[in-house]
């Protein structure tokens, strides 16, 4: 059984790895990436509106911007970063030594990877997405759009679609079968219960937009007409499917950040997080409802009176756990011995600016209003307060949080609050002027407008607070690369933290737990540091326990094989001549990485 | 039992992640099957389900595999017991059941073509393929798995009663079946609505 | 586990005669299609009749083959659960559709 390897740390390490801390850092940086590039992108949109008539960039290219901004930022950074979380984090927090499945995590974020540079490979030949993050049909039609820039959008998100499912269902299975002794359901952390219900969603939602992404492909390249009226389709039906996914998508994208939030806001006010199996409940009912709203995005199509109203009121009705959620945050740092520092700011501000944003997402749910607010900056403001303001903010919380576990060095505070303070700032300026830009009617997604409709100064304001923005990111990396090597070093437990992940050193060993943890409440690692009067305890001696006697499974190339088979599959489907060999070469090695990976010893 | 680890559930991952992915695959064929209902009267050219359905041959092909499904919980009941000629025979069958089903897909689709639906030519003819074309896809996939297991056991022998993986390959393949009970009646009901 | 010991042979031939039920019920679906017309069977009839056996051979094939019903209930939770899902967006989207 002792086969435990010395530690692979070059670029092989790297590249065969089936660790799930590794892997998660992989996610963290790729993601960082995107991110630094999705940033750019929406620089690049807010510089040619800051004045009207401007002629900084082409329609098409602001389509582009348009078009990879929304997709970047949200299959390519805030899925992916709460990868990274999860990978990092689920199989501490239930006391795991790995995920279900080390290799299929592997695969997933190799399968990431690709099809993330496959979505953006249409900027090597000038033929970058421009239709829009949800792909409308009948704009994604050859007719329209007669290059391959389409193609890289749907078989891009075709491939991470399938990074994400496979990840789910590892993820899920992790959760339900991994857990340590002692941890029932209810004694897991928040953020696991939340990534639970994600995952849940993930592999519930993404089937539905691959056979939508599939039918793209086919009325594109097979002649079919499924979103083309001219040949009997309907392209309200994309929109449905689209949808169908895209609003579960949505609390995908949200929760994560809602776990990490009740994981630092307990922490940082020394207090329980209040209403703990509510917080679980409201979870999943978020996740239920999530999958009977989808139609809200599409009122202005004409429903009809009794689907209008159906999904009116279960629009109004997701508000109520999310409420009850927000509630439950204050209530958690309400009296609390609130301690502020960099993570627990992103985290305050999450409830803040979420708040903001779930105000006026109960205002859209009003078919009525919402009619008035389609496609104007309005809903541009909305959602990136709920995705910005809320997803990103908290996602930032728990890099500052977890940070010192990951790497064993604390993050810059000094820098972290600049960045803070130039985020909080910046995007407030920049988005909360768009909810007046939305009211005075200026329309979504225009590359520019004309003088004097009382838009110049709003948009002039936005801009200036997206390059305030951009500063606070710039110093966000630089801050980065400046405390993974000079970073003050961190303790096991640098924040007096709750969960079991605090319990082992950081960063923690290949094999997280020495022993394997037992677990008899909530919050366990807190009830052995203290006692109910909130004395402290003494903590009992570390049992020793001997490394090499720790079964780790093997490092393996299959994985990054298998993802780059897939994807040049997926490529070849639009390569022009060649592109059959190009797929036929990706199912072949496929096939020969799938058979080499079942005879390999895990 | 082969050796895994004790798990929460106690139910092996790996069949946990069957399930999973079975009800994952719930929402690949609901959408599809969703998508055949509501394009099933949109051809503005050429034939559509009633001129052109044969119900024998779809009667047949539904016959086949459940027969094979058949043939799969027996595989999997005499993995269990150790019987390996038995297990065999039994996983021999579901893969000439499953290559018996494409060969009538194959058949039925070429019958189509030639009846002039061809994919692009209506809605209901993409979306009919599109259909049975990913449940195909399906099958075809059952059949490599299970003729990979079959040759494992008929090289390795006595040494070789995986009866997990067994199982868990059995989960598919009956969920394969299970959706085309669902598309059988689908396409049945529909023809009459 | 407990049935495993005691009812090897119960659990073989309970697969024969579920295989039994389900080629009849295929059968009949068969005929009842194809003769519906002479042997004068109403539309509503028709649908009912075969939506019910359908069902039945969901059942026979999910609870007993797929060993469903004698799994723990996070796995039967997993599989209804999207089931009942799928099948309310399935109907959702086809009132919205159609």
């Amino acid at each position: 059984m002792s086969n435990h390897s010395a530690p692979n740390t070059g670029l092989w390490g790297w590249i065969t790895t089936v660790d799930h801390k590794k892997i998660a850092i992989l996610y963290a940086l790729s993601s960082l990436f995107f991110f630094f590039l999705g940033g750019v992108e929406a620089m690049i949109m807010r510089t040619q509106l800051i004045i009207p008539n401007n002629d900084f960039v082409t329609a098409r290219t602001f389509n582009s911007m348009v078009t990879m901004h929304g997709t970047t930022m949200i299959f390519l950074v805030v899925m992916p970063l709460s990868s990274a979380f999860f990978n990092f984090l689920i199989p501490i927090m239930i006391g795991a030594r790995d995920v279900a499945f080390p290799r299929l995590n592997a695969l997933s974020f190799w399968i990431f990877f690709f099809g993330g540079i496959l979505l953006n490979a249409g900027y090597f030949i000038n033929e970058v997405p421009r239709q829009g993050w949800f792909g409308y049909a009948n704009l994604t039609d050859r007719q329209y759009t007669p290059d391959l820039s389409v193609d890289f959008w749907a078989m891009g998100l075709q491939v991470v679609g399938l990074a994400s499912l496979i990840a789910s269902i590892n993820f899920f299975v992790t959760i339900m079968n991994m857990r340590c002794k002692g941890m029932t359901l209810l004694k897991m952390p928040m953020f696991v219960w939340t990534s639970l219900v994600t995952q849940v969603l993930l592999f519930l939602a993404l089937p539905v937009i691959t056979v939508a992404l599939v039918m793209i492909t086919f009325d594109r390249h097979f002649g079919t007409g499924f979103f083309n009226p001219g040949a009997g389709g309907s392209v309200i039906l994309w929109q449905h499917l689209f949808w169908v996914f895209g609003h579960p998508e949505v609390y995908i994208l949200i929760l994560p950040a809602m776990g990490i939030v009740s994981e630092i806001l307990p922490t940082f006010s020394k207090k329980p997080l209040f209403g703990y199996s509510v917080m679980v409940y409201s979870s999943c009912a978020i996740g239920f409802l999530g999958f009977a709203v989808w139609a809200h995005h599409m009122f202005t199509t004409g429903l009809g009176p009794w689907a209008t109203t159906f999904f009116t009121a279960a629009t109004m009705l997701i508000a109520v756990p999310t409420g009850v959620k927000i509630f439950n945050w204050i209530s958690t740092v309400w009296g609390g011995r609130i301690h502020f520092n960099t993570a627990s700011l992103f985290g305050l501000s999450f409830v803040a600016m979420f708040t903001f944003g779930g105000l006026s997402g109960i205002m859209h749910s009003s078919a009525p209003i919402d009619t008035q607010h389609q496609d104007t900056y309005f809903v541009v403001a909305h959602f990136h307060y709920v995705l910005y303001g809320g997803a990103v903010m908290g996602l930032f919380g728990g890099v500052f949080y977890w940070f010192p576990k990951v790497t064993g060095r604390f993050l810059h505070e000094g820098m972290g609050k600049v960045q803070f303070w130039l985020f909080m700032i910046g995007f407030n300026v920049t988005f909360f002027p768009m909810h007046f830009l939305g009211v005075q009617g200026m329309p979504r997604r225009n590359y520019t407008y004309a003088a004097d409709q009382g838009w110049d100064l709003w948009n002039l304001v936005a801009t200036l607070g997206a390059y305030t923005t951009a500063i606070g990111g710039l110093l966000f990396f630089y801050n980065l690369f400046y405390s993974i090597k000079r970073g003050a070093l961190a303790p096991a437990d640098p924040w007096d933290g709750r969960t079991l992940e605090w319990t082992i050193p950081s960063p923690p060993p290949e094999y997280n737990f020495g022993i394997e943890p037992v677990v008899k409440n909530l919050d366990d690692f807190w009830h052995q540091k203290y006692d109910e009067q909130g004395q402290r305890l003494s903590l009992p001696a570390k049992a020793s326990y001997d490394p090499h006697s720790i079964h780790l499974p093997n490092p393996s190339y299959w994985p990054i094989c298998l993802a780059a088979g897939l994807t040049l599959g997926a490529a070849g489907f639009f390569i022009k001549g060649f592109g059959l060999y190009v797929s036929l070469l990706g199912v072949a090695i496929v096939l020969i990485s799938s058979y080499g990976w079942a005879y390999e010893e895990a | 039992m082969s050796a895994h680890l004790e798990t929460n559930t106690g139910v092996d991952n790996r069949k946990f992640a069957m399930w999973t992915l079975i009800g994952s695959e719930c929402f690949l064929f609901g959408t599809l099957i969703v998508n055949y209902m509501i394009n099933r009267n949109r051809g503005l050219a050429g034939p559509t389900g009633p001129e052109i359905f044969n119900i024998d041959l779809t009667t047949l092909s539904t016959f086949d595999l459940l027969m094979s499904s058949v043939a799969m919980a027996l595989a999997v009941f005499y993995c269990k017991q150790k019987r390996l000629r038995a297990m065999q025979i039994s996983l021999a069958t579901v893969v000439i059941f499953g290559l018996f089903f494409l060969g009538f897909q194959y058949y039925e689709f070429n019958h189509f073509v030639n009846e002039g639906l061809s994919l692009g030519t209506n809605i209901f003819g993409s979306s009919f393929y599109l259909l049975t074309g990913c449940h195909g896809i399906h099958v075809a996939i059952g059949v490599m798995i299970i003729s990979t297991l079959l040759i494992q056991s008929l090289i390795k022998g006595e040494s070789w009663f995986n009866d997990d993986v067994v199982e868990i390959c059995g989960l598919y393949w009956h969920f394969v079946d299970v959706i085309w009970i669902i598309i059988f009646t689908v396409v049945l009901l529909l023809v009459l609505i | 586990m407990a049935h495993e010991e005691h009812s090897a042979h119960a659990t073989v031939s309970l697969y024969w005669i579920f295989c039994v039920i389900l080629g009849i019920i295929t059968a009949l679906e068969w005929a009842i299609f194809k003769y519906k017309d002479p042997w004068g069977v109403s539309n509503f009839a028709l649908i009912t009749s075969l939506s019910v056996m359908s069902v039945v051979k969901f059942i026979m094939v999910v609870g007993w083959y797929m060993h469903l019903r004698y799994d723990p209930k996070m796995i039967k939770f997993v599989f209804i659960f999207s089931f009942l899902m799928i099948s309310g967006t399935a109907a959702g989207l086809l009132m919205l559709m159609a």
